[in-house]
């Protein structure tokens, strides 16, 4: 094989597509989304109204005290002498709501336009007033309070088949998750793209009989290579503007409330998942874009792309679906066999490796099965490629599909 | 020297190509006639390893095409193929290249043949825009930019205005100067007899006539006549193998069954001693296509 001829391809194949609207339309879409969302939020946030709420205590000055005093509830106290006051004020829309208590029970009653009060922040500091005031009245020292409500010292450990016991490491896993629930859109979203891509390449230069013209000079075996790594650049061109914009954002706007929330969530990721996730997602990106390759040469014209490839398309989305399924089924039968075989373990072993139903020893398998399919399909997919490439089968893809499958094994095209 | 030695390919009960035997010099062209799915686009896509052959061999200076050789080949598909989105700069550069010459040379080259071919347009234009006559001349440049050695020409005329015509058959002509095996498929029987300095017709896949131009055409005899003469056609035709006379501008055509009747046919009409055109010739290329695709009954 020709190496230059392999990257004069690989060449053309990566350059015809980084100029079109295509491929720029799939780089920045997810940046513009990402954009949007963030913009919505900060117009919402700017234009939300950050009056707080006025609330009556009625007839308790303790308690009206005790709250004006502790700062944690958002909102404005006042005392008022009697509740026929406080209804009057609500009415008349001079306060937002009023509460009101007995000895055992406390009442908050709110208007329907009252600005927005933290009901729970609310209560947690009742709770406390309540606590002290009947401390207070048991004539009890702060140190006995304090001996009675501290708490004993409780640690829960999480023992996993990958032998790590996840000492307080709910942020890992929470982490690990939302990185694999993550990875499992964006992989879907970029196979879908890349899939799209390397279909219109083959079947442009088959249908226009271009094809024709450059397997004289060529051979199946570097067009086939040759256009699967001028996609593979692309690919890696469009993960590294990611990355790019990635530091940029992080240096730039480090400060940001959204870009310190993912990096605090990034920061419990763990290394060993993060390398095994990124291999198994490669792997995986690669063996769908050999699929693609090999079923592309099926179809006759550009008419017939997206019937030839919409069964990729499916394969890619069961993985997806079944990562947000798998949550609570860590002994489903069918969905740990399932992230073990190529195709779909790229993004079901990664969401299992997160939630510890999956040890790094199961990884490992799912890696190398993926390899040596990765293997099986690059050297017999190029056989059926070049049995396809040049061979026009009256518009039917099945027709085409059985017999490529028939002669998998027979050398001759 | 490039030859074909038995070549055969069935498809299915089909016998496309039928024990084919062909040899291709340096510095010769090669004319490939017959009808439609005689086989000639398969005996194309044999040679450059389209297809493999269920029979016989195809080699290249004594051993079989290797990928390295492959480089030094040029084709032109019948159905035309250019990526209609990128410049022609781009896409002739990038086949150019392909056949191992260096980006430099193939741009300073690609000027030179814009002007030799007449291109109406730039470099930097997309294919897209350009008219189909153009579109044809760029493919052209495309095949043969890189001066290859083998150069595989399907239908190479069809489409071509009589001017562009007339550009293709210098270029190939210039090619087979400097060397190249060219062998072509044509429809075009007056093309082919212009280009070619050996030819092979295939009928059904079966080889039904193959060798030097002339030599074919001499195989047949002299059975025709044109002429120029007041003698009638009357008079013609009373004469023995005389077959048939058609009229052909200011003359007549006569067939003869026998080229022995040529004296008789210039006694009558030579016997005042002077006769303005008399001129007695093998079949035309046309015609003994004509009479090979019939089996013989051309005048029918």
């Amino acid at each position: 094989m020709s190496k230059r001829q392999l990257y004069l391809v690989a060449h053309q194949t990566y350059l015809n597509r980084f100029k079109t609207f295509g491929f720029w339309s799939v780089v920045l879409a997810p940046l513009l989304i990402v954009l949007a969302i963030v913009g919505i939020t900060l117009i919402m946030d700017a234009t939300q109204s950050h009056k707080q709420p006025t609330v009556a205590v009625v007839d308790n000055q303790p308690l009206n005290n005790y709250l004006k005093q502790n700062h944690t509830v958002k909102a404005k106290f006042k005392n008022v002498d009697s509740l026929a006051t406080a209804k009057h004020d609500l009415k008349q829309d001079r306060i937002d709501g009023y509460l009101t208590s007995t000895p055992t029970s406390y009442a908050l009653k709110m208007s329907v336009n009252a600005e927005n009060l933290s009901e729970t922040t609310l209560q947690t500091t009742i709770d406390q007033y309540h606590m002290l005031s009947q401390a207070d009245k048991l004539h009890l020292t702060p140190n006995q309070l304090n001996s009675l409500v501290s708490k004993p010292d409780f640690q829960t450990s999480i023992y996993s088949k990958s032998g790590k016991s996840s000492q307080g490491g709910q942020a890992t896993d929470r982490a690990n998750q939302m990185l694999s629930a993550a990875l499992g859109i964006f992989i879907f979203i970029f196979l879908t793209a890349y899939v799209g891509m390397i279909s219109q390449e083959i079947a442009n230069e088959k249908s226009s009989r271009i094809m024709e013209i450059l397997l004289a000079v060529t051979s199946p075996g570097i067009q086939f290579f040759g256009k699967l790594l001028g996609i593979a650049g692309l690919a890696i061109t469009h993960g590294l503007i990611y990355l790019v914009v990635v530091g940029v954002t992080a240096i730039f706007f480090g400060d940001n409330q959204f870009v310190k929330l993912i990096k605090d969530l990034l920061t419990g990721v763990d290394a060993k998942f993060a390398v095994m996730t990124g291999l198994l997602t490669l792997v995986g990106i690669f063996l769908y874009m050999i699929l693609t390759a090999i079923v592309s040469a099926m179809v006759n014209d550009l008419s017939q792309v997206q019937q030839a490839v919409s069964p990729i398309t499916y394969i890619a989305m069961i993985g997806y679906i079944l990562t947000f399924v798998l949550n609570g089924q860590p002994n489903n039968v069918f969905i740990n066999a399932l992230s073990y075989v190529p195709f779909i373990s790229q993004t079901l072993m990664p969401a299992r490796l997160g939630l510890q139903y999956a040890n790094m020893a199961d990884a490992f398998i799912a890696l190398a099965l993926e390899i040596i399919v990765l293997i099986f399909l690059a050297r017999y997919g190029l056989r059926v490629y070049k049995r396809n490439v040049l061979t026009y089968n009256d518009g039917n893809i099945t027709k085409a599909a059985l017999l490529s499958l028939k002669g998998l094994f027979s050398k001759k095209p | 020297m490039i030859e074909l030695q038995n070549l055969t390919k069935q498809f299915g009960d089909k016998l496309a190509v039928d024990d084919m035997n062909m040899q291709l010099k340096p510095g010769h062209v090669v004319g490939l006639i017959g009808q439609n799915g005689a086989g000639k686009t398969t005996t194309f896509r044999m040679m450059l390893d389209f297809i493999q052959p269920t029979k016989g061999t195809i080699s290249w200076d004594g051993h079989a095409i290797t990928n390295e050789d492959r480089q030094n080949i040029g084709f032109l598909p019948e159905e035309r193929g250019l990526y209609q989105k990128i410049s022609i700069e781009q896409q002739v550069v990038y086949f150019a290249e392909l056949h191992g010459m260096k980006k430099a040379d193939a741009k300073q080259q690609l000027n030179s043949w814009m002007k030799k071919l007449d291109v109406v347009g730039k470099v930097s234009d997309k294919v897209q825009s350009l008219s189909k006559g153009n579109a044809q001349k760029v493919q052209l440049i495309a095949t043969v930019i890189a001066e290859p050695s083998l150069l595989i020409l399907d239908e190479p005329f069809t489409g071509l205005d009589p001017v562009n015509t007339q550009l293709m058959m210098n270029e190939i002509l210039r090619l087979k100067q400097n060397g190249a095996h060219i062998i072509f498929s044509s429809h075009n029987m007056s093309g082919v007899e212009k280009l070619s300095d050996e030819l092979l017709m295939l009928k059904h896949g079966k080889t039904v006539l193959s060798g030097e131009l002339n030599a074919i055409r001499e195989s047949f005899g002299r059975s025709e006549i044109y002429l120029e003469s007041s003698v009638t056609d009357e008079q013609l035709l009373a004469i023995p193998g005389v077959v048939n006379i058609q009229s052909e501008g200011v003359g007549r055509h006569l067939k003869l069954a026998e080229p022995t009747a040529g004296k008789s046919v210039f006694s009558l009409v030579a016997k005042d001693g002077y006769v303005p055109v008399f001129s007695q010739q093998p079949p035309t290329l046309d015609e003994i296509f004509r009479r090979e695709v019939t089996g013989g009954n051309v005048y029918e």
